[in-house]
């Protein structure tokens, strides 16, 4: 039996998936470890062997793939313990990473925070002045050299940087990417002077306009790139000192894995795969179930995050902030609020109303339920008081809730704006679900979707808990809780599926009519390399094909772009005159008739190739029988819920989600239990199981299809 | 002050002041029915979707626009409005504009309710300052929201519009002394009417502009953004109905008026003022003027007057909808700012008894035009002096809100034209100065390039940006130091500077830069003023040959060729191949007494490379040792030596 | 109610014998609230090039126009307050608050 297993490290748990031969699926779950990683990987592997019926050592000897998800970047950063990192940049413009283009201040904070001056502040420096070395060079806006670069000055830098004890180093100077040979040179000089030390340079790690974004992108690779390297190495060899027989894959935030040895080149495109990884989980899902359309929702303790797939494709964004750092870098876009299970509901003296979040009670002290000192109620705490969570059954009842003291506070808070206990934990969750659906609204209206057009996948503890509430105030077609008791380890589903996928970028102003020869050319240029890069992925590739986009927009649009598909072959005028006019229909479709002015000019200055060798991986099982009846294991017995919705208490089955079974239909009101999760069923709502043990939920006057198999 | 009794602010000789009660038509129903009893909850869940409407609106704006400038300085900005043009919420972009959105609708209102009416679909467009803008660039588009024949609300925005007409490109007019050499003025037009674009209308507002396409491209997108907002507005309407909405928006400024009582509580009565100084009312000008703001703290509102500025003057103007405005912008940040944009509270509580005819509330006909570059951010830096001061004598903890004065003219912002090195024509904005500074408080120092606190968000263009729309090389753009600059017991943030010479064409004409004469930022409490803000042309140099012996110029004094002689405004100049030019944007206002700073803040301005040993004696009378810390004796020493002879020096 | 108000680190108004006074920190008296505390200063007016490295004119002749004036208390020394002026022109009376 060969097995393709997906695990990722990044959360609270290391979470593990293996699909065999046959297409079945284990889950499986460990503490993450965060002294020695392996810890966790090898608990979390062999709590997996045991559902397959089968040893650790045999599981990883056998398995055909092993893909691995993780935030270790994300952490590093967060946590600041990066390495030293020193700066070459060039002459004149080594400030440019402190100064933030000025906006570092509130990149990426809540808007609410944009009226309050003297509650922002920028970041600790990524790099401290004195690790910034200013190189006498200079390329321009052609690519021509102005000045070339200064050898010695380069040497002499490396050397100090060396001796200041930095062990990373980065290169970013100013339109690398139109001519990148000083940055090369530049590397040469390195490995010469300092081979141990960790470098990159930004024409290999984006390379894209814009120094400030660029560089804060070639920075952190440099800044994680050490600690990277090791966990990537480390892993690979302790898995293949267990056995494993294939090179240890990667996920990448582009929605692919790669091998870890060309994953270590740019660790960067490894940074925060963890909320990217349930989004790709979400794609391979909907792929098997048809869905088109899909809103990939994740709401844990602190963050509601959200992800959209598009006529089958995940959208992808080049615009990413980490800790008010603004970078570019391709990845699938996820947006996230502070929303969350730990959103802390507090009064407002001056409309007398509640307001739940931003702030949270996070994971200490956490829910007043929790028993850990919280005094302030949160969402879970109005969870609890409704009934919509079962204080008994928390973990699968390894962590009891404190429902009185949930009562108690949620009761204190509504007594102040008139509302009885169980009014106010209603309208806790109104308040949290309408932020929620706004996001999302955010992320499909302003693009010109309409959510009515989509369906809901809902993950992380509190997203299946809450989405019955908020999918129905977008009228969604329907709510998918994917792969049921497997939902917790989408991630991990994600990386077990996932294919290789890799982007080459270039990026040069073509204003309408484009010169041909030079896009041509360009494009060529492109793909050769991503042909040389999957000739060294290797023989595993069953199916390889390069695709080919362009950035486009209107002349001046600088905040704006459409990715358009770009035709096979040589370009010529009456093609590319194709893709103009597609461009404008397209704009015009998202955001009007007219919107855009047919004088105007249209630009194309970004061509992307994305590079894909799929991988043979079996069918995902289905079950081949559909039974009516609802095992009697199932069905826990009832209790007295309130409603949000209904505003009342009504008495409501509750069910056992592991015990469910394909064609199996739970109606509301009802309550299905997870040990991670909880689905409430609302009344005229019904929750079926289909044939992959996906459960899927229909609200009111909707349909979604119960996919057999 | 009695003199403005008997005044006519009527939005045609003189700047528009809405009376307390509107005059309306009858012919217009207004629906003025808010529930009183909207539940805690709905209340809540309609507050955070408003909230979002206005955000969605100015979301949509940026990602249409396509005024690359406009947009990355955020010179624009959207407001939700009841029915009688209140400002409910406005957006985290350009303060000042806020303000100016509640003018425009109420003339409206007061002046085409009768004739030609105001129905469902309309929009009209305004750039006029005298009813509300705070010059002709800044158009304002405000649009009814009808709800079964009653206007319900008004959702408004106000862009920046790269060049509406005037004889200069850009718009903005130094050398105007009458309206009349400036870009016309529109007062309000129905350029939508009942759901359809007058074309006609658009065409005469358009064919004014020297960039047309770009003009209507940004004009659809303050129009979309528009549509967005009515029809969420009309979708929550349809949901909760008309009355709990209108509840809800009512209860939303009430809540807002109520956070603002409960700080003026903490303020005492008094009165505080502030004075800041321009020159050049024209090219070639060497006058001085002053711009001055005074607040009246009574109880628990505030009234605010500009007695003590200069009679109207040259091109150097901004009417009442400027004063009203940039003092409103400067109250949200020091005493709105934990209300996420709802100012309308605020709005209730500050009368204004502006005085006519003088620079910061002029009458027509003088021109505006320059009023965005010069005049806005002067009146925004008069009025944070004076609510700075108010806000220090508070209680804790609004007292630590205090925030000392930024610039006092745009952020060292220059414009220019020519043909690029693609062939195009440009008009460019060096946003480059976009950087900012977030200035010193009471109770900690400014952010180093921090943006400007009145333009939340705005942020400065890439070098490679720049360079690739003109034809320029910046040979460097780099903190300020943290010399005298902006001292204090507390420091501002360091503001920058840039050089730029020509790359990929032979010349372009430098219309708008600003080298000021001097200092024209006040410090806070003891503080130092920021710097002085300079742009500096060197001609003929030898930049090319050095260049070409491989080295880049990082000072402009290593360069040869001679300085030529730079007026805070001059006429055009032409810059050519071996012209070298930079702009600064000097740091900002300090507070408190220098000799007050912690000597261990300075040591880390010093370990950073911000602040050289000199200066750290210099200024705030610092001595390190040989080991390179602060000798804690000798600076005692020193500091009590300084402040002796501060008094021997002055008796 | 207020016994005293301050204004900044250094300056307070407070009631002393039944009025209002400017008190510096180190309780030199400024005279009373109903007097610019600036007339009690010790006050010292140099050319706005002057204020320190960074301030230099490069039109003396217009910087001539303007002054910066520093105000100290008279018995420490502190500087309370500064203004950049109009020279000949009275000191700004810009802070009064009520006790
Ligand atoms: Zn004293």
């Amino acid at each position: 039996m060969g097995y393709y297993i997906g695990l990722d490290g990044g959360g609270t748990f290391t979470d593990c998936v293996a699909m065999d031969d046959e297409g079945r699926l284990y889950y499986a779950k460990a503490p993450t470890t965060k002294e020695d990683f392996s810890v966790g990987m090898f608990d979390a592997l062999s709590a997996l062997a045991a559902e397959c019926g089968t040893t650790p050592e045999n599981l990883i000897a056998s398995a055909a793939r092993f893909s691995l998800g993780t935030t270790v970047g994300t952490n590093l950063l967060v946590e600041r313990k990066g390495a030293r990192t020193g700066l070459l940049a060039t002459a004149g413009h080594g400030d440019a990473i402190l100064m933030m283009r000025g906006s570092g201040r509130m990149a990426g904070l809540d808007p609410e925070k944009y009226y309050h001056p003297q509650d922002t502040n920028k970041p600790e420096p990524l790099v401290p002045r004195a690790l910034i070395k200013e190189i006498n060079e200079r390329v321009d806006c052609n690519g021509k050299v102005v000045v070339p670069l200064d050898i010695d000055e380069v040497e002499a830098a490396v050397r100090s940087l060396v001796d200041a004890g930095v062990t990373a180093i980065a290169v970013a100077f100013l339109w690398s990417f139109k001519n990148p040979a000083h940055e090369q040179k530049v590397v040469e000089i390195i490995r010469q002077v300092a081979p141990d030390v960790f470098f990159s340079c930004s024409h290999r790690v984006v390379p894209r306009m814009g120094e400030y974004e660029r560089t804060v992108a070639t920075v952190i690779n440099s800044y994680v790139g050490p600690s990277s390297e090791a966990y990537f190495k480390s892993a690979s060899q302790r898995l293949h000192e267990a056995g494993l027989q294939h090179p240890l894959l990667v996920m990448q935030v582009s929605g692919g894995v790669l091998r870890a040895q060309q994953a270590v080149e740019v660790p960067l495109t490894s940074l925060g795969s963890g909320p990217v990884g349930g989004l790709i989980g979400s794609l391979y899902l909907s792929r098997n179930l048809g869905h088109q359309y899909v809103i990939a929702t994740d709401m844990g303790g602190t963050s509601f995050e959200v992800g959209l797939i598009v006529d089958g494709e995940p959208l992808m964004t080049d615009e990413n902030i980490v800790n008010q750092y603004r970078y570019k870098l391709l990845q699938q876009q996820t947006m996230s609020i502070a929303c969350g299970g730990g959103s802390l509901a507090r009064l407002d003296p001056y409309s007398r109303s509640i307001r739940v979040g931003p702030e949270s009670a996070g994971a200490n002290p956490g829910p007043v339920c929790y028993r850990r000192g919280g005094t302030e109620p949160t969402v879970t705490d109005a969870d609890v008081v409704l009934g919509l969570l079962s204080a008994e059954n928390f973990l699968g009842g390894r962590m009891p809730l404190d429902r009185d003291a949930a009562v108690r506070a949620v009761g204190a808070l509504g007594k102040q704006v008139g509302l009885e206990p169980e009014e106010a934990a209603a309208g806790i969750l109104r308040i949290n679900n309408a932020k929620a659906a706004e996001l999302i609204r955010q992320q499909t209206v302003i693009r010109g979707y309409d959510p009515r057009d989509f369906i809901v996948y809902a993950y992380g503890g509190a997203g299946p808990l809450h989405a019955f509430n908020y999918a129905r105030e977008l009228g969604v077609k329907g709510v998918v809780i994917p792969l049921g008791n497997g939902a917790s380890t989408l991630s991990a589903y994600g990386c077990a599926t996932s294919n290789l996928v890799r982007y080459f970028e270039s990026e040069q102003m073509c204003f309408y009519p484009f010169p041909l020869g030079e896009l041509n050319e360009q494009i060529a240029l492109l793909e050769a390399e991503a042909q040389k890069s999957l000739d060294e992925m290797g023989n595993t590739a069953e199916d390889v094909s390069l695709e080919r986009f362009g950035l486009m927009r209107y002349r001046g649009q600088w905040l704006h772009n459409l990715q358009m598909r770009l035709p096979a072959g040589t370009l010529g005028s009456l093609e590319v005159e194709q893709v103009v006019n597609d461009f404008r229909s397209t704009y015009d479709k998202l955001y009007g008739s007219g919107a855009g002015q047919v004088s105007q000019g249209v630009e194309l200055f970004t061509l992307r190739i994305r590079a894909i060798a799929r991988l043979r991986r079996p069918k995902q099982a289905s079950c081949g029988e559909s039974v009516m009846e609802i095992a009697a294991a199932a069905h826990l017995g009832a209790r007295r819920i309130f409603w949000p919705d209904q505003m009342a208490e009504i008495e409501s089955q509750v069910f056992d989600g592991r015990y469910l079974r394909f064609g199996n239909c739970v109606t509301g009101p009802a309550v299905v239990e997870l040990p991670y999760t909880s689905i409430p069923v609302g009344k005229g709502q019904a929750l079926n199981v289909d044939a992959y043990g996906n459960l899927v939920l229909r609200l009111e006057e909707t349909t979604v299809s119960v996919r057999r198999n | 002050m009695e003199q403005t009794a008997n005044i006519i602010w009527d939005g045609v000789a003189r700047g528009y002041i809405p009376p307390d009660v509107l005059r309306i038509s009858p012919k217009l129903q207004l629906h003025t029915k808010g529930a009183a009893d909207v539940d805690p909850i709905t209340y809540e869940v309609a507050r955070n979707t408003l909230l979002n409407i206005n955000l969605e609106h100015g979301q949509t704006i940026q990602k249409l626009s396509i005024s690359p400038i406009t947009m990355l300085v955020r010179d624009f900005q959207c407001a939700i409005l009841t029915e009688n043009g209140d400002v409910m919420c406005l957006g985290p972009y350009l303060l000042y504009l806020g303000n100016m959105l509640g003018l425009i609708t109420k003339w409206i209102l007061e002046n085409r309710s009768e004739e030609p009416g105001i129905e469902d679909g309309d929009v009209f467009l305004c750039n006029d300052p005298y009813v509300g803008t705070s010059h002709q660039q800044d158009t304002g588009l405000t649009c009814p929201v009808f709800w079964q024949g009653e206007l319900f609300c008004w959702v408004s925005n106000s862009v920046h519009y790269s060049d509406v007409g005037g004889p200069m490109p850009g718009s903005f007019c130094l050398n105007s002394n009458t309206i009349w050499e400036d870009p016309p003025c529109f007062p309000p037009i129905k350029l939508m009417e009942r759901g359809q674009i007058r074309t006609d209308l658009e065409q005469l507002f358009l064919r004014q502009s020297r960039l047309p396409d770009t003009v209507a491209m940004d004009l659809h997108a303050a129009i979309a953004g528009l549509s967005v907002a009515k029809e969420r507005i009309i979708k929550l309407i349809e949901r909760y109905g008309p009355d709990t909405v209108k509840g809800v928006m009512n209860r939303i400024i009430d809540a807002g008026e109520l956070a603002i009582e409960e700080k003026l509580q903490l303020i005492p009565d008094g009165r505080w003022s502030e004075r800041v100084y321009t020159e050049a009312a024209v090219p070639g000008d060497r006058g001085i003027y002053a711009s001055q703001i005074n607040i009246i703290k009574e109880g628990g509102f505030l009234y605010v007057d500009n007695e003590g500025t200069s009679p109207q003057v040259g091109a150097i103007n901004n009417t009442y909808a400027g004063l009203a405005g940039g003092t409103l912008a400067a109250m949200t940040i020091m005493l709105a700012y934990d209300l996420a944009g709802v100012s309308g509270g605020l709005y209730r509580r500050v009368k204004f008894r502006p005085v006519p005819g003088t620079i910061t509330c002029a009458d027509y006909p003088a021109p505006i035009s320059i009023a965005g570059q010069f005049n806005m951010p002067m009146v925004v830096a008069t009025a944070t002096g004076a609510v700075a001061k108010m806000v220090a004598c508070a209680d804790s903890p609004l007292r630590e809100k205090a925030i000392a004065m930024a610039d006092v003219h745009a952020y060292g912002g220059s414009i220019f034209n020519g043909i690029n090195q693609h062939g195009q024509f440009f008009v460019g904005m060096n946003a480059g100065m976009a950087v900012g500074a977030l200035p010193a408080s009471p109770v900690r120092d400014g952010v180093d390039t921090g943006g400007l606190f009145w333009v939340p968000g705005m942020e400065a263009a890439n070098v490679e940006e720049n360079e690739l729309a003109w034809p320029v090389l910046t040979l460097y753009r780099r903190h300020n130091t943290a010399g005298a600059a902006g001292a204090g017991r507390f420091r501002s943030g360091l503001g920058a500077e840039e050089a730029w010479v020509l790359h990929g064409a032979p010349q372009m004409s430098m219309e708008v830069y600003m080298n000021e004469s001097f200092v024209k930022n006040q410090g806070l409490l003891g503080g130092n003023p920021g710097g002085r803000s300079f742009f500096q042309v060197k001609k003929n140099t030898d930049v090319r040959l050095c260049l070409a012996e491989g080295k880049l110029p990082q000072n402009l004094a290593d360069l040869s060729g001679g300085d030529v002689p730079m007026y805070f405004k001059g006429p055009p100049i032409t810059l050519e191949a071996n012209d070298v030019w930079s702009s600064n944007l000097p740091n900002f206002a300090g507070y408190g007494d220098p000799l007050d700073r912690d000597p261990a803040l300075v040591a880390i301005d010093v370990s950073e490379g911000k602040l050289t040993t000199a200066d750290a004696q210099q200024v705030y009378a610092v001595i390190f040792g040989a080991d390179g810390s602060v000798d804690e004796e000798n600076t005692r020493a020193c500091r009590a030596g300084r402040k002796q002879a501060r008094l021997a020096a002055c008796p | 109610m207020r016994q005293q108000i301050c204004i900044g680190d250094n300056l307070r108004l407070e009631r002393r014998a039944g009025e209002a006074r400017f008190i510096c920190s180190c309780d030199r008296d400024l005279g009373t609230g109903q007097v610019n505390f600036k007339e009690h200063c010790r006050v010292k007016e140099s050319s706005s090039s002057d204020i320190g490295p960074g301030y230099a004119s490069s039109d003396p002749e217009m910087a001539g126009q303007m002054c910066f004036r520093e105000f100290f208390c008279p018995g420490c020394g502190v500087r309370l307050t500064t203004e950049v002026a109009l020279v000949g022109s009275p000191y700004l009376w810009d802070i009064q608050p009520k006790l």
